[in-house]
């Protein structure tokens, strides 16, 4: 499994990793970041990576 | 001039050329990467250049992209202060003002420059947000006691830097040709910035076009086409940009306002494109778009590096599908925007206490969203574009329920 972080100090809630992967991130109805799961299947690498790359803030990072 | 050699080039010094190199870092750390880049900075975040409020801090070394240590220390070279100014495709040859760099592939990123009308070009006190150096200069420029901006553009740039001065209770007031600024996106969504930006004591000069400037007692002014004046000590530009492509003119790459590519981001035989500057062929909507918004560069400069590698790797390209995405914070309102539309869907306005959430849709199938606040639904209906969405299914995410037509 891949770890994934959160940065939620960076975080700024633009949701994109919400729109990219909705299994693992959800903007909550108080419009904030929520991370759902910490690991992901070795097979979504490259969801990961474009979760990673598209953060605006870069927020997020392999653990 | 010595002719040096690199397996990947990325020519460009924003986020795609940055996410490119990244990207070929990570998958092909045995391959040799430069990025060649006009800026004499390495990558930097651009957003915040029109964000940071003027009391907050505004470093250049707390903008500037983690991930040009890391790469550095990779052994990346940056090659800063050095601009293309050719390409020889069939030589795999770029030509720069420090002479020419050999490659193996190329990924071009060099984005847009902003547009200066006439009237403003060369004048004091002038701004465009492009660089890091044009925000200094600019945020200098509204600390004088009394500054009167003046925004020209009342697009995203224009309305986030408005909402910063208004932050900070300096008078701005934003001049726009339209009468209704972002009226491309319906009446609901123009009157609602309209009045964020009123509300929040910005002045509004709408329909107006400026036919000169002019000077009273020291202090400039704009002159309207209704002969009316706005005092402008400072002006802000913010009217549109334009590809930096001039170095692509003799080379036979396809321009057409933007740089021409495939599905794959490919422009060339082992040339590749990334960001503001790319005109492509996008599968998720089968459609041919150029789009200037930061999430699109990235997501791009990472295709653009994949693709790179796989020259080396002998592999197929991957296409570059997406959902093109852009957000703006004004006056403490997220306004965000996601889909691609041809302009001739049906509006469905769902407003409720948290905001207004604005759906595209065209018969059956919704094309894009776009929200003043209500970010949970707005995210959900983004994540639901990334395929197909039929109206059925948008229309779970809305609260209002808003009167199906047909």
């Amino acid at each position: 499994m891949i770890k994934v972080k959160v940065d939620f100090d960076r975080c700024d809630a633009n949701g994109t990793c919400a729109a990219l992967m909705p299994d693992v991130f959800r903007i909550g109805d108080d419009g904030l970041l929520e991370q759902l799961r910490t690991e992901v299947d070795p097979g979504r690498e490259a969801e990961l990576e474009e979760v990673i790359v598209c953060c605006p803030v870069g927020a997020i990072a392999r653990g | 001039m010595t002719v040096r050699r690199s397996d990947i080039v990325v020519v460009g010094g924003s986020v795609a050329a940055l996410r490119a190199a990244e990207t070929v870092s990570r998958q092909a750390p045995h391959l040799s990467l430069m990025v060649v880049s006009d800026e004499v900075h390495p990558p930097h975040e651009r957003p915040p250049l029109s964000k940071v409020g003027l009391e907050e801090p505004f470093d250049r070394e707390a903008l500037t992209y983690p991930a040009v240590a890391s790469l550095r220390e990779q052994g990346v070279t940056f090659a800063l202060n050095t601009r293309a100014e050719g390409l020889d495709v069939a030589n795999r040859r770029l030509l720069t003002t420090v002479g020419s760099l050999e490659y193996g592939a190329l990924v071009a990123a060099t984005g847009c420059e902003p547009f200066v009308p006439p009237v403003f070009a060369g004048q004091p006190d002038v701004f465009t947000l492009r660089r890091y150096e044009d925000a200094v200069g600019l945020r200098a420029a509204v600390s004088r006691p009394g500054a009167h901006v003046a925004v020209i553009g009342a697009g995203f740039i224009g309305g986030e830097f408005a909402a910063t001065l208004a932050k900070a209770g300096r008078r701005v007031t934003v001049v726009d040709l339209a009468d209704r600024p972002l009226g491309r996106f319906g009446d609901a969504v123009a009157r609602e910035y309209q009045a964020l930006h009123r509300a929040a004591g910005v002045q509004l000069r709408f329909g107006a076009a400026v036919t000169g400037l002019g000077e009273d007692g020291g202090r400039r002014f704009l002159l309207l086409d209704d002969d009316s004046r706005v005092p402008a000590d400072v002006i802000l530009v913010g009217v549109g940009v334009r590809p930096s492509t001039a170095w692509l003119e003799e080379s036979g790459v396809l321009l057409d306002n933007g740089i021409v590519c495939d599905a794959t981001l490919k422009a060339a035989e082992r040339v590749f494109a990334a960001g503001d500057a790319v005109r492509w062929r996008n599968p998720r909507w089968g459609a041919t778009m150029r789009i200037e918004h930061w999430t699109n560069a990235a997501e791009q400069g990472r295709v653009a590096g994949i693709n790179a590698v796989n020259v080396f790797a002998g592999e197929d390209p991957v296409v570059c599908g997406s959902v093109p995405y852009f957000w703006s914070d004004q006056h403490g309102v997220r306004i965000q925007f996601a889909g691609y539309r041809t302009g001739t869907e049906e509006i469905v306005e769902d407003r409720n206490a948290d905001g207004l959430l604005v759906v595209y849709r065209m018969g059956d199938l919704v094309t894009g969203v776009l929200a003043f606040e209500r970010r949970a639904q707005f995210v959900k209906l983004r994540a639901m574009l990334r395929n197909e969405l039929p109206w059925q299914q948008a229309r779970t995410v809305l609260t209002s329920g808003p009167a199906p037509v047909g």
